[in-house]
């Protein structure tokens, strides 16, 4: 990094800084006004199930728009091109669809506090347990991860030390999810939405500008199927991605997206905590509407980035330490290109809060999963309210300290949505299984659940060390003295098969288990089973609150972009 | 919002406007960057004003729904 430090370092003025500061200023000014409202558990871990739903859809997708949407997709705009919209318009807007219409009744109507409890429910203590504890690690990686993002950034563009740039970070997130819980992390991630949309909005028409607009950039990358979405899909050596079209449908699209979007508490939270279950599940159908817009603020600028590669000397993404382009640092490096003294404490604030965002999202998930799920279920049972109320304030605390180690393991890895994605692969995917078969088959078991779910994350694990890609993964080959049994084109491809054989691992053996093993007795599945459950009558709703229609015209303008960009 | 005694859109509204002040300051004493920083800053306070406007409105149907509530009661 040392190289590119000087390179990249930003001269900012007064302004600037007077743009960050006020930012800092409102954030922990909304921590502190709610901090009296926080008298019980409920309010802190729940915000007592009184978020309207236009602020829980827009904390909904910016719980997720930290690191790895805001750096990590324009790394991978810059890197994969337009093919990265497939997290987008294959995975994301449909899974969110499929939530709101098909799973949020089941969360939402079980009166589960967490995705965990609703495993309980559906299954027994041990699948909550074992959910409870992998999702747990997840949260810190990726709250570590958001952190370690900003690190970096700070320490490029404002010179600051990679470990003085995190003490501030989670000192200032740690102060106002300490202070105004859930709701405090919730109201925060709504200004950062906006903040994070219109301070990068400019770049994007500076951008597009500078390089002749849409005419302009496929000018430029003719001869390349980068601004295509299928294109080349055909084979895996055929496209950027390094995966064929099966794989991509199957592993992210309808693996890896529907366990993300469908199973993560981090984002399924913010449709809990709302007043009602039509709220409820028009949240995640309602935020699916910007995410399918979301490509233009995250992806373009990538691309716009290579473009100007070509077109404009004076710029270039800057240089990786072991050599190559260090994509990370594509959206940083163009706002120091395009953004003058001013919109640069916007942007830089705006990148801030993207980070800030993912982090306080995660740790608010966990320190409620950890109070609820692991805590109150296993260590300490039948206390006090004021008790979980404390207990959950400590786990705040030990989550920050957490996701700062987990920042400096971060550091090893070059590009972080691989890094993301494997991490997902491991635990979301096959916990997708789990829940799709216990939503969907009444004969799914307890032990058939269990054990299919830890047979899936060892599969995940298996393939991840017996394959090698871009130099990662194969460590059980190593460790067995043999050769990789395959070698991917792409990170992104070995982790959307990583994907698929646990999906496929966790469903199988919770199906053969199943078939064994004692099942519920049907009346103690009301409510959590699609067939034992009266179907919710939605032909009152006015056509705009009627989840089956908003969807479904979510669902056709997604096929339209897919098809307009083939 | 007002369960939890605070409007999110006033919030919001005063965050932006304030920001764009600083946009609009920085327009006209930066070297370069005149318009995109006049541009964006005006950009922000119309968007400030509609959320704030917005969370003046909620607040006067929530004392008239309040007020009409305690009449029937």
């Amino acid at each position: 990094m040392a190289p590119q430090t000087k390179k990249m370092k930003l001269h900012l003025n007064l302004i600037d800084g007077l743009v960050i500061f006020t930012y800092f200023i409102f954030v922990l000014g909304i921590g502190y006004v709610l901090k009296r409202k926080m008298k019980t558990s409920n309010d802190f871990l729940m915000s007592g199930r009184s978020i309207p739903m236009w602020v829980a859809s827009l904390a909904f997708i910016s719980a997720n728009l930290g690191a790895q949407e805001v750096l990590g997709m324009a790394a991978s705009g810059a890197k994969y091109g337009l093919f990265t919209t497939h997290f987008y318009w294959l995975g994301a807007a449909i899974a969110m669809v499929f939530l709101g219409i098909f799973m949020m009744p089941f969360y939402y109507g079980s009166k589960a506090r967490s995705v965990p409890e609703y495993l309980a429910l559906r299954y027994d203590e041990k699948t909550r347990g074992f959910n409870a504890i992998t999702f747990a690690i997840m949260t810190i990686f990726s709250s570590g991860i958001s952190l370690y993002a900003l690190a970096i950034l700070l320490e490029a563009m404002l010179g600051w030390s990679f470990s003085s740039s995190i003490v501030v970070a989670s000192i200032i997130v740690l102060a106002y999810t300490y202070l105004g819980g859930l709701t405090s992390a919730v109201y925060n991630e709504v200004l950062q939405f906006f903040l994070i949309v219109l301070g990068i909005a400019p770049l994007v028409y500076l951008g597009l500008h500078h390089v002749g607009g849409w005419e302009g950039i496929k000018h430029n990358l003719e001869g390349t199927n980068l601004l295509h979405v299928w294109k080349g899909m055909g084979s895996a050596s055929t496209n950027p991605l390094g995966t064929n079209w099966g794989s991509l449908v199957f592993g992210l699209g309808f693996v890896l997206a529907f366990g993300y979007w469908c199973t993560d508490f981090l984002v399924v939270q913010r449709a809990m905590v709302t007043k009602n279950i039509n709220d409820a599940q028009m949240t995640p159908i309602y935020a699916s509407i910007p995410k399918i817009f979301m490509p233009i603020i995250v992806i373009l600028p990538g691309i716009i980035a290579l473009v100007l590669m070509k077109t404009d000397p004076s710029y270039t993404i800057p240089l990786a330490k072991g050599g190559g382009y260090d994509y990370n640092m594509t959206l940083p490096s163009l706002l120091q290109h395009f953004y003058p003294n001013g919109l640069l404490g916007v942007g830089l604030t705006a990148l801030i809060a993207s980070f800030m965002s993912g982090m306080a999202g995660n740790v608010t998930a966990f320190n409620t999963v950890f109070t609820f799920d692991i805590y109150q279920s296993y260590i300490k049972k039948g206390a006090s309210d004021q008790h979980y109320l404390n207990v959950g304030k400590a786990v705040t605390v030990f989550g920050i300290a957490a996701s700062v180690a987990t920042a400096y393991l971060a550091r090893s890895f070059d590009n972080i949505m691989d890094f993301l994605q494997l991490v997902f692969g491991f635990i979301n995917a096959p916990l997708f299984a789990t829940f799709f078969l216990g939503m969907f088959w009444k004969k799914a078991t307890a032990n058939g659940a269990f054990y299919g779910l830890i047979s899936g994350t060892l599969a995940a694990a298996a393939t991840h060390g017996l394959t090698v890609a871009e130099g990662k993964g194969g460590w059980l080959s190593h460790l067995l003295g043999s050769q990789p049994l395959y070698e991917y084109g792409s990170s992104m491809g070995q982790n959307f098969n990583i994907a698929s054989v646990a999906f496929i691992v966790c469903f199988l053996v919770t199906w053969l288990i199943s078939l064994f093993t004692q099942r519920r007795k049907e009346s103690e599945l009301v409510g959590l089973v699609y067939s034992l459950t009266e179907r919710q009558k939605t032909g009152h709703y006015v056509w705009y609150k009627n989840p089956v229609i908003v969807g479904s015209l979510v669902v056709i303008v997604t096929i339209a972009f897919n098809i307009i960009f083939y | 919002m007002e369960n939890n005694s605070m409007d999110l859109r006033s919030v919001i509204g005063w965050f932006f406007m304030i920001i764009s002040v600083l946009l609009l300051i920085a327009s006209f004493t930066t070297e370069n960057g005149h318009e995109i920083n006049l541009i964006t800053g005006i950009t922000f306070l119309i968007f400030g004003g509609v959320m704030y406007l917005l969370s003046r409105n909620g607040k006067k149907k929530a004392k008239a729904a309040k007020a009409a509530a305690s009449k029937v009661e």
